[in-house]
């Protein structure tokens, strides 16, 4: 049977399934589409990610009688050792030049500010994030250290947080991924069932095994390259919105736009697996209901 | 061409349905293989297709041994025969054209290669007028005759028959008799399976007569 035979019985099947072919492909559309949530959810995440972690850094903030030599000193012992990356000596000068960077637009905030109000800051970052701990440890040994602020924690929440949406996402993709497995398999088995009679007439005028079950796979195949497709015109069409909203949120952290090219290669491995899903569920409904 | 060689075949459920049968047909005869109801004529159509395999014995068609073939032989030994069953087997869903043209479609053949295949088997068997009409449309005489169509089209050097004028009147069955002889003539092989004595007697032919699962007579050719 050539592949334009294959694709006339596949489509005459597909009309005759109906309803089966609705819920299949509503199934398996939304398991793509929520997969398509998820890489890019995963994919921000890893980008916030690794910026948090090369903000990293650990701020001591000294007191106001606190010597610049002494500051200095502490800056250089810290260079010394194995655990920094960068250390960087903010003065008051600079904390209040950087505040009015970052208030510019809010002239009321700039009134009557002096460099005085702000503290002198050493800027630590760790190369290795794990570190950080260490040398917060280590500032706030060091005399005329008030406080010492890192963002460990911000980062453990964020890992947290992503590895919450990754597993669940995984789970969800997973159950979603089962479930369109089923609905595939059932579908292909009721297919099988209403062309009973075709497919014994079909084994005793001499049809090879391909040709009996060549439409079935097919079938299976077109249901998840199809729901692939869809899924990937949904996501398309909120990927506008979708992107403002990730900017917004994360704000100050540059998360690259997704190019054509990306959702090019999402649709493209969607796709793949799409066929590969569909396929599976076919080929367990053939194995059970299929004896040739 | 068909040679049974001690040939029994035994069911699951302890049926002995053929016990040491031994038969050959040549190349282009017409044979019977008579019998009342449940002799196992039909059993030992279904050897022949493989669609049964034998309990014990060999069977040769074409001069292969088909007992032990693989599965994936199977097609390709059946798309040397043509089978009409007795209970026509016609798909309702599907035209009288698309009927036939199913025997060729499994065997790959290209579109205007069944459409030629196809207009001439029907007008063979008197059906051209019928050619769209679906089976619940045509009389029982029609179905067979569509039945024949696809044993037929595909020209295969066998044609087995199941009881071909068990569901039929006698004036249609004669018609259909006449046609199996008419194919034969053109040295086809066609084996008919059936308890229709008259039929039997009027064509003189060679019959191989099964009583309860044992051959009687018409061993030798």
């Amino acid at each position: 049977m050539n592949f334009k035979k294959v694709l006339g019985v596949t489509l005459k099947n597909i009309k005759r399934s109906g309803w089966s072919t609705a819920t299949s492909v509503i199934v398996m559309t939304l398991t793509f589409f929520v997969s398509s949530l998820f890489i890019i959810s995963a994919y921000i995440s890893n980008i916030v990610l690794r910026h948090l972690e090369s903000k990293a850094q650990v701020t001591a903030f000294f007191k106001d009688s606190s010597a610049e030599e002494s500051i200095i000193s502490t800056k250089k012992s810290l260079e010394e050792t194995d655990l920094t990356a960068e250390v960087v000596y903010v003065s008051k000068e600079e904390a209040l030049k950087i505040y009015m960077g970052q208030h510019k637009s809010e002239p009321l905030l700039l009134e009557s500010i002096s460099s005085s109000i702000f503290p002198a800051s050493l800027d630590v970052r760790a190369k290795n994030i794990k570190d950080l701990p260490i040398l917060a440890g280590m500032l706030e040994k060091v005399e005329g250290v008030e406080e010492v602020v890192y963002y460990k924690d911000v980062i453990a929440t964020f890992q947290k947080w992503a590895d919450t949406v990754k597993y669940a996402g995984l789970f969800l993709v997973g159950v979603l991924g089962l479930i369109s497995i089923l609905v595939v398999l059932v579908t292909i088995s009721s297919a099988i069932h209403s062309k009973k009679e075709e497919i014994v007439v079909m084994r005793l005028i001499g049809a090879s095994d391909w040709h009996i079950r060549g439409p079935f796979l097919a079938q299976g195949i077109f249901y998840g390259v199809g729901s692939a497709f869809i899924s990937m015109v949904f996501i398309g069409a909120i990927l506008p919105f979708i992107y403002p909203y990730f900017n917004n949120v994360f704000s100050g952290i540059p998360i690259p736009a997704f190019t054509v090219f990306t959702v090019l290669a999402l649709l493209g491995i969607e796709l793949v697996f799409g066929a590969l899903l569909g396929a599976f569920g076919s080929i367990i409904a053939l194995r059970k209901y299929l004896k040739i | 061409m068909i040679v049974f060689d001690n040939v029994s075949k035994k069911y699951s459920d302890g049926t002995l349905a053929l016990e040491d049968i031994n038969f050959s047909i040549k190349g282009g005869e017409f044979v019977f293989i008579t019998g009342p109801s449940g002799a196992g004529k039909t059993s030992l159509l279904k050897l022949i297709i493989r669609e049964e395999t034998p309990s014990l014995g060999e069977i040769f068609v074409d001069e292969n041994s088909i007992t032990k073939i693989k599965p994936k032989e199977v097609p390709s030994l059946r798309r040397k025969i043509g089978f009409i069953f007795q209970d026509f087997k016609l798909l309702e869903s599907l035209t009288v054209f698309e009927n036939v043209a199913l025997t060729l479609e499994v065997v790959g053949r290209g579109d205007k290669d069944i459409k030629d295949a196809v207009g001439e088997v029907l007008n063979l068997v008197g059906l051209s007028e019928k050619i769209n009409s679906f089976p619940s449309l045509l009389s029982g005489g029609e179905k067979q005759r569509v039945a024949i169509a696809r044993a037929l089209v595909h020209e295969p050097k066998i044609l087995l028959a199941d009881e071909p004028t068990g569901m039929i009147d006698p004036a249609t069955g004669w018609e259909i008799v006449n046609l199996l002889e008419k194919i034969n003539g053109w040295g086809t092989t066609v084996v008919v399976a059936t308890h229709n004595l008259d039929v039997v007697s009027s064509l003189n032919k060679r019959d191989i007569k099964i009583e309860k699962g044992r051959l009687v007579s018409g061993k030798k050719i």
